[in-house]
């Protein structure tokens, strides 16, 4: 905010006042992804930041919180309800407009890919909303990567699990070494072009078939 | 041929009967026919389906017919143009007021209970009444969002009681999976939903469905097949094709005989997720009312069949109901006239369209007031509230 930079001493004190004022409301279902944007945004200087998860009787808090602004998921269910605050009824104080009814197609633009949604009390300043949104927007893309990393994660150590167990069977059962066994699973992903979790998930799945038969006619034998 | 050389096609829904059409055409593979991959999305609000067509993450929709004139006027979200070829059958809406609410008004009324459904808003009004003399809050009614017929229905059907809704009630919105609870708990004292959450509500003993979209207006648009016209555009094969299996999918879905398979298809989680029964009784239009009760026959509860082609008498009669309650400036008819029309058909097109009869959409309404004319404002003035 070059505002604050290069404007007057008072200046700087009146837009710190007001933004550190702004009553901001984050709704999401995600505790965790809700908590890194609660901390983001009181890290940046918001004193009013409050959190709810999706609660029973949304209506009646909104109405009490009387947010200046509500960032909320863009998949939440509750979102009609907050679009229905300012349309159906007008039993809230401070009219709320959508931030995506604002025309700065690259912003919104962004903000829809994170999967956020904003609502801002009409009037509310332009950069103001936009200061909040970018805070929102980096925090979600960043939960993304956190999310997506760690699925990654688990899908390697699972992956990784399988092979080992394949190669242990194939060691059992078919006598040869660690190193061998691991070949023969590689070349048999390169022939069929297949990947080797995959063989290895074949492998298991066989001898456990194998297990069952041979157990099966021991018990009918 | 290959998978990935169909064209994807994403379609959002929301978990409600009426999405049948678009997950048979998909279940049932009538799309890979037509050499498209239709791909239903669960979507969790109407916002959340209107940002996605406009933001490009969906190609069509199921939506409330007056959310597509909305987005198209810009009056909700982004102002995206619309193109809606095809309506997603019709009826399928119900008022559900508490078991609670119900038992006082009985007390009130007496031998004066309504007989008819049509008339049931009498319910709220003597109840409405007397807690104003109480000088207690108001009712509160839920409606799922502002730009749809669930809330024309419920506030044509306060009006003809003799209520003003938006001094009278509260009227609030609650998204579809927490109407049984916020009934449950007291926030609301009756809501307007699409099927099956009224009957949920039955099951649960806690509300009655006092009256139906098929006792208010049952020739009148509910939810639509909703195109991003920019895509439409680029996109007019695929489009085409989209509508027409979808078209067929209404007509698989009009077929009694096909009413156990679709509510099968329709109970699995990743669908709706909610009762086979329940399901069943709204497709063969004999949903369960009042708790302790059997399915009751109503006509056109949940309507497949019939003529669903496109009007734009719909259209006008849906911005009708948008300029009553004063959520569209006059003089937007000549914006809309073209948004509600089916596509020019093709050659390549297997699924035939099905067409049955079109009545008026205002035809047999239960407040009388005509709509024959096509007339926004004359219709607007022939109400007093």
């Amino acid at each position: 905010m070059t505002a604050l930079v290069n404007g007057g001493h008072g200046l700087v004190k009146e837009v710190l006042m007001i933004d550190r004022d702004l009553n901001i409301l984050v709704i999401d279902e995600d505790p965790g992804r809700a908590m890194l944007l609660e901390e983001a945004l009181v890290d940046a200087g918001y004193r009013h930041v409050v959190t709810i998860q999706s609660t029973t009787n949304l209506h009646d808090r909104i109405a009490a919180l009387a947010p200046d602004m509500v960032i909320v998921d863009l998949q939440n269910p509750d979102r009609d309800t907050l679009e229905g605050m300012f349309q159906v009824t007008r039993s809230v104080k401070k009219p709320i407009a959508m931030f995506v009814d604002q025309s700065d197609g690259e912003m919104i633009k962004r903000a829809v890919e994170a999967g956020v949604s904003a609502y801002v009390v009409d009037g509310l300043k332009r950069d103001r909303v936009q200061a909040v949104v970018d805070v929102a927007v980096n925090r979600f893309e960043t939960f993304q990567k956190i999310t997506d990393e760690r699925d990654a994660a688990r899908t390697a150590l699972a992956d990784r699990k399988t092979i080992d167990r394949a190669k242990g069977l194939l060691m059992q059962h078919r006598g040869v070494s660690e190193d061998q066994a691991y070949k023969l699973m590689r070349n048999a992903a390169m022939k069929q072009s297949r990947k080797l979790v995959d063989i290895a998930q074949s492998i298991i799945t066989a001898m456990e078939l194998d297990a069952q038969l041979m157990g099966g006619e021991r018990h009918v034998g | 041929m290959s998978d990935r050389l169909y064209r994807t096609v994403r379609a959002g829904y929301m978990a409600l009967t009426d999405c049948a059409p678009l997950i048979i055409a998909q279940e049932l593979g009538f799309d890979l026919q037509e050499g498209i991959r239709l791909e239903p999305v669960r979507m969790n609000s109407w916002s959340g389906i209107r940002d996605g067509l406009a933001f490009e993450k969906l190609e069509c929709a199921h939506m409330p017919g007056a959310l597509a004139l909305a987005m198209h006027l810009g009056l909700s979200g982004m102002k995206t143009g619309i193109r809606v070829p095809l309506l997603l059958g019709h009826g399928g809406n119900g008022i559900t007021v508490s078991t609670d609410l119900y038992e006082e008004a009985a007390a009130i009324l007496g031998s004066a209970m309504p007989t008819t459904r049509s008339e049931s808003g009498m319910l709220v009004r003597v109840v409405a009444e007397k807690r104003k003399a109480n000088k207690q809050p108001r009712l509160r009614l839920g409606a799922v969002h502002a730009f749809s017929s669930l809330n024309y229905e419920l506030r044509a059907w306060l009006a003809h009681a003799g209520l003003d809704p938006d001094v009278d009630v509260e009227l609030i919105v609650v998204p579809r999976p927490k109407m049984v609870e916020a009934l449950a708990i007291g926030e609301i004292d009756g809501f307007s939903v699409g099927d099956p959450w009224g009957q949920l509500a039955v099951e649960a003993g806690i509300g009655r469905i006092v009256a139906t979209k098929a006792d208010l207006y049952p020739y009148s648009p509910e939810k639509v097949l909703a195109f991003r016209s920019a895509w439409v555009e680029g996109h007019y094969e695929i489009a085409v094709k989209t509508a027409a299996v979808v078209s067929r999918a209404l007509g698989w879905a009009a077929q009694e005989e096909n009413h156990a398979e679709l509510a099968q298809i329709l109970t699995q989680e990743e669908y709706l997720d909610l009762p086979e029964e329940v399901l069943s009784r709204a497709l063969d239009c004999k949903p369960k009312l009042a708790p302790d009760t059997d399915g009751e026959p109503v006509a056109r509860y949940l309507d497949f069949s019939g003529d669903n082609q496109p009007t734009t008498a719909d259209a006008m009669w849906l911005l009708a109901q948008m300029r009553r309650w004063e959520q569209v400036k006059p003089g937007c008819e000549a914006d809309v006239a073209e948004v509600f029309k089916p596509f020019e058909p093709i050659g390549s097109t297997v699924a035939k369209l099905e067409v049955g009869s079109k009545k008026d959409p205002a035809a047999a309404a239960f407040d009388g007031v005509d709509f024959t004319e096509g007339d926004v404002e004359a219709y607007k003035q022939a109400f007093a509230v």
